[in-house]
């Protein structure tokens, strides 16, 4: 029994479904939920068995597949980086605001996928982001927050 | 747009970026500089997304409140998440920079502090005034063969399993609070109320209409359209007295049965804001329902107005807070 | 009614509504061409401008943003294979392998023509058929709708390929799972939120599709290394746009099909138009023949055919229990239901009679919308592909940001971009594993409504399952739903039943 790409999933889902109805039992109930049909735990407590015998069955079955195709080149760490970056962002829409995050966040972006020309990725996620931030918050009227460093620091 | 240079561009966007800066600095400085009270500007912060009730109202007030020149300008910014609660602690933490703004709520924040929705209360805000409410109302489809509430209350002592009642949201909110506490009211354990919860209002609606749950619990507001359009009939109303928009519904209190319910809709400050200050916004508010330009806003959504300024606004809310909490340890919501 | 007719023709022919289906289909085309932003966003973005306008303009202006983003959303799909809306997530299974072939253009004007149809279709069947086809929504229970959701979860089988189906069918479980996170709508107690606020509301429909597809979509791009494809060439040419008669042919039947399943099912309250288009998608797919169910999923001409028009059918019939009970069937009725009632509009069944020119002038104006649909998209292609010549380097940050600010610009909660770059990567991870995506959206989707509805159904028969066979709607659908899952069973017999009867009547046999 080796461990292919079908059995890997299954491990996962697996663990899941045992975790998912482990976190089951720990919803609350309201009182008098004992003589009802259904509660808030009955879909859970369904999914997770389902789940579990599911992804048995693919563990058991699972077949080999021609494990050639894994050889496949991955570029794992623009794709972790963009994944930290889009962390970054998310983190820094509150503090810095939508305009310079959203900026830094694209030149983070053309940096990580290799694009160096430095005046390009200025010029392209300055006037791009301007643009779409004017018509957001000129055009349609959308109330963007200002970012809290600067409210901070100029209140 | 086309026509722009890059050079304007780069113009526009650097314009843009002082602009930010320049926005927050005459925020705070404008909240800091009241003295006389007049308010020129309110920046609205809606805790549910775009279109729902929250949002009319923050929406409809800014639009009466400009339109009819008591107030310059209004921005608005929806934030939604964890049941508003995002919103609450938004404005909690930004208060030092939030005296501009001005938060709309309702019912739910008492309900959804009392079961820990949220850590916060009433409390941790200012609460300005609550401007308009909508009462409960009892609902049976047109041809239903309960007639009135006492026919409602007789079905009940019966086999409360069928006198079901419908609602257009969660078990614990309002729609099921308000049966709870008129059952309660006549003598009867609301614990063993069945309720059937619909994801919204208009679903419930449905349901009603289709056969499948015989009588509704919803806001007198969305019952009035329908009943006006002879589907349904109203067997009565949660209002201290009968409203002139429905001045055939009988209220509970005229059947002998104590319970008034008011879902208001009102708005709140950050927390600290100086008394001043939130005497003036409950002023602004005060004022507007002499403008006819509210009166349009408030009679095509059906709104009534129930003023409630200040410190009235607040025990109003203590009393409700105490009122749904008894009621909520009793079902055992709490 | 031919007064009726005649009133909103007129309301919809006045040149500042005319303008308004103009400008409306012109900006949801754009804005729904931008990967990440569906017709959700672009409403939602829309409301507020719509607050200075006469009720039936601002209703027009925002019915036609909602055809031209789902329009405008189909394109990103085929073209970048990057749907802007859940809707056309179906678009892209055989839109983008058309469009990687150099049959972007021709990919382009199936979607389009498809479009047109189905939206033409639908919009005559809602003129004709609203106020009966309201009267059988309204009858539907609890029960039916239970019985519709596991009808709808037992299409998975149709989209799971071979040695897929347990796979697809764990995913579909994992959407279900991921389905019940959130405030239980019905107990109002929370579940798997682990104390966080950003929980409650539950797992945005909007921000997993972005995040299992679009976001995903992009970075597996840049996991093969495709950023550093530089001259691709074969995506910036389009081919042709032109369909050969054999081709109108083959697409013809499937068209005139899903336009009528699209508009049936966009009449059912809680379905929409993606529910419509994987539908369409799982129909045509079982009905194709051995060797065109082959190219499903690689480029197939009636699998783009379908769901298009389906989407298309379905948003025009999601109109009906919007206008005619004020139920919104999907999401984006569910924000303009939230306008109108803003204008002082309450649909329902009294919109006909208080205000028959809103009622009306939206049907007509859908007409007009589909017609500026097909004259502005198709000679708009040209000039919207250009934006696949743009570097990768340089395009995909934008996609990424796009499907990001999707999900922000509706909700304005920054923690959903963290939420989403943990959806993100789990997808990518399971789609490494090959598991298929689209089963864990049908099952999120469909999961909340079927716990609501079979529970809702439970409390009312007080606690008994026997609805299930003594109400005629429900049981109807359950034998539908018992009958797809036991045909593949019986393919083969089936085949050869055929095969004679195609003998004996002397049709051609492939």
């Amino acid at each position: 029994m080796t461990l292919n790409k079908e059995r890997i999933g299954a491990l996962f889902f697996l663990v899941l479904s045992i975790a998912y109805g482990y976190f089951g039992s720990e919803i609350k109930l309201h009182p008098g939920d004992e003589y009802e049909a259904m509660t808030a735990r009955t879909v859970p407590y369904f999914l997770a068995l389902l789940g579990i015998g599911l992804s048995f069955f693919l563990l058991v079955t699972g077949k080999s597949h021609d494990e050639a195709e894994t050889s496949e080149q991955r570029e794992w760490k623009p794709v972790a980086l963009l994944i930290g970056l889009t962390l970054v962002y998310g983190l820094s829409l509150d503090w810095l605001g939508f305009l310079l995050s959203t900026i830094l966040f694209l030149l983070g972006g053309f940096y990580i996928l290799g694009e160096r020309r430095w005046m390009v990725n200025l010029s392209v996620s300055i006037i791009f982001v301007s643009i779409f931030w004017y018509s957001l918050t000129q055009l349609l009227e959308i109330y963007l927050a200002p970012g809290r460093l600067f409210a901070g620091l100029f209140g | 747009m086309k026509s722009f240079t890059r050079r304007q561009l780069l113009l526009t966007a650097m314009s843009g970026l002082a602009g930010i800066a320049m926005a927050s600095a005459t925020l705070t400085a404008q909240a800091g500089g009241h003295g006389g009270m007049k308010i020129d500007t309110i920046h609205f912060l809606i805790p549910g997304g775009a279109g729902g009730g929250w949002d009319g109202t923050a929406r409809g007030t800014g639009e009466a409140l400009t339109k009819s020149g008591l107030l310059q300008s209004a921005s608005y910014q929806n934030l939604s998440g964890g049941g508003g609660g995002k919103a609450i602690a938004h404005l909690i933490e930004t208060a030092d920079q939030s005296h501009g703004t001005l938060m709309v709520n309702s019912t739910p924040i008492v309900v959804r502090s009392l079961t820990k929705v949220f850590p916060q209360s009433f409390r941790d805000l200012t609460p300005v005034a609550g401007i308009i409410a909508d009462y409960g109302a009892f609902v049976v489809k047109n041809d239903s063969p309960i007639k009135t509430w006492k026919d409602v209350v007789a079905g009940f002592k019966d086999n409360p399993r069928k006198m079901k009642f419908a609602g257009g949201s969660a078990k614990g909110s309002l729609d099921h609070l308000v049966p709870a506490a008129a059952i309660k009211a006549e003598g009867l354990d609301p614990k063993t109320l069945r309720y059937v919860p619909y994801d919204a209002g208009g679903k419930a609606m449905a349901g009603l209409l289709s056969g499948e749950t015989q009588l509704l619990s919803t806001g007198l507001g969305e019952a009035l359209e329908m009943s006006k359009a002879g589907q349904v009939r109203i067997l009565a109303v949660t209002a201290p007295e009968r409203l002139k928009d429905a001045p055939n519904v009988p209220t509970l209190v005229e059947m002998g049965n104590a319970t008034v319910f008011a879902n208001w809709r009102g708005f709140f400050g950050a927390p600290g804001i100086s008394k001043d200050l939130a005497k003036s916004y409950a002023d602004l508010l005060g004022n507007m329902y002499n403008t006819p330009e509210w009166e349009t806003v408030r009679a095509r959504n059906g709104w009534v107005n129930v003023y409630k300024p200040g410190d009235e606004f607040y025990s109003f809310l203590e009393d409700q807070e105490k009122t749904v909490g008894n009621l909520m340890r009793e079902l055992g919501f709490l | 009614m031919l007064e009726g007719i005649l009133t909103g023709f007129n309301t919809a022919i006045m040149p500042t509504n005319l303008w308004m289906v103009f400008l409306g289909c012109f900006v949801g085309t754009f804005i729904g061409m931008l990967p990440g932003l569906g017709p959700i966003s672009a409403i939602a973005l829309m409301i507020p401008i719509t607050y200075g306008l006469e009720p039936a303009s601002g209703i027009i202006l925002m019915a036609g943003v909602y055809y031209g983003a789902i329009f405008g959303a189909s394109t990103s799909s085929i073209l970048i294979n990057a749907p802007g809306c859940s809707a056309t997530v179906v678009t892209a299974f055989d839109g983008y392998p058309l469009a990687s072939q150099g049959f972007a253009g021709k990919a382009l004007a199936i979607a389009a023509y498809s479009s047109f149809t189905g939206g033409t279709i639908a919009a005559i069947f809602l003129l004709v058929a609203a106020p009966a086809l309201a009267k059988v929504s309204l009858s539907f229970q609890s029960a039916d709708y239970f019985a519709l959701m596991v009808l709808g979860l037992s299409a998975v089988a149709a989209f799971s390929g071979r040695g897929q189906v347990v796979k697809a069918m764990l995913m579909t479980v994992f959407g279900l799972m991921l389905s019940t996170v959130g405030t239980d709508r019905a107990t109002g107690v929370e579940r798997f939120t682990f104390g966080s606020i950003d929980l409650l509301d539950g797992i945005s429909f909007l921000l997993l599709a972005m995040a299992t597809f679009a976001l995903a979509e992009a970075l597996m791009a840049v996991l093969k290394g495709e950023h550093r494809e530089t001259d691709d060439t074969d995506m910036s040419k389009l081919g042709s746009m032109k369909l050969s008669k054999e081709e109108v042919k083959e697409i013809a039947p499937t068209v005139g099909r899903s336009s009528v399943l699209g508009f049936l099912i966009g009449v059912l309250p809680g379905a929409g138009g993606t529910i419509a288009a994987f539908l369409a998608y799982g129909v045509d797919r079982n009905l194709a023949k051995a060797k065109d169910k082959l190219k499903f999923g690689s480029g197939s001409l009636r699998g783009l055919a379908a769901p298009e028009s389906a989407n298309n059918a379905a948003s025009s019939g999601s109109f009906v229990p919007l206008l005619t009970l004020g139920i919104p069937g999907s999401g984006t009725t569910a924000i303009m239901l939230g306008a109108l009632i803003s204008y002082g509009i309450q649909p329902g069944p009294r919109l006909f009679v208080d205000n028959p020119e809103v009622f009306w002038s939206v049907i007509i104006s859908m007409y007009i919308g589909n017609i500026v649909l097909l004259i502005l998209n198709l000679p708009l292609i040209p000039y919207i592909s250009r934006l696949l010549i743009i570097p990768r380097p340089i395009l995909i940050p934008m996609i990424l940001l796009f499907s990001i600010t999707g999900v922000y610009l509706v909700s304005f909660n920054s923690m959903d971009i963290i939420i989403m770059a943990g959806v993100c990567l789990l997808a990518i991870v399971l789609r490494l594993l090959t598991f298929p995506m689209a089963p864990l959206l049908l099952g999120f989707i469909l999961g909340g409504m079927m716990e609501d509805n079979l529970r809702r159904a439970l409390l009312i028969n007080d606690d008994s399952l026997s609805f299930l066979w003594e109400r005629p709607i429900t049981l109807t659908i359950m034998i539908i739903t018992v009958l797809v899952l036991i045909a593949p069973l019986f393919q083969a017999t089936l085949k050869r039943i055929f095969k004679i009867e195609k003998d004996g009547t002397g049709l051609p046999i492939d």
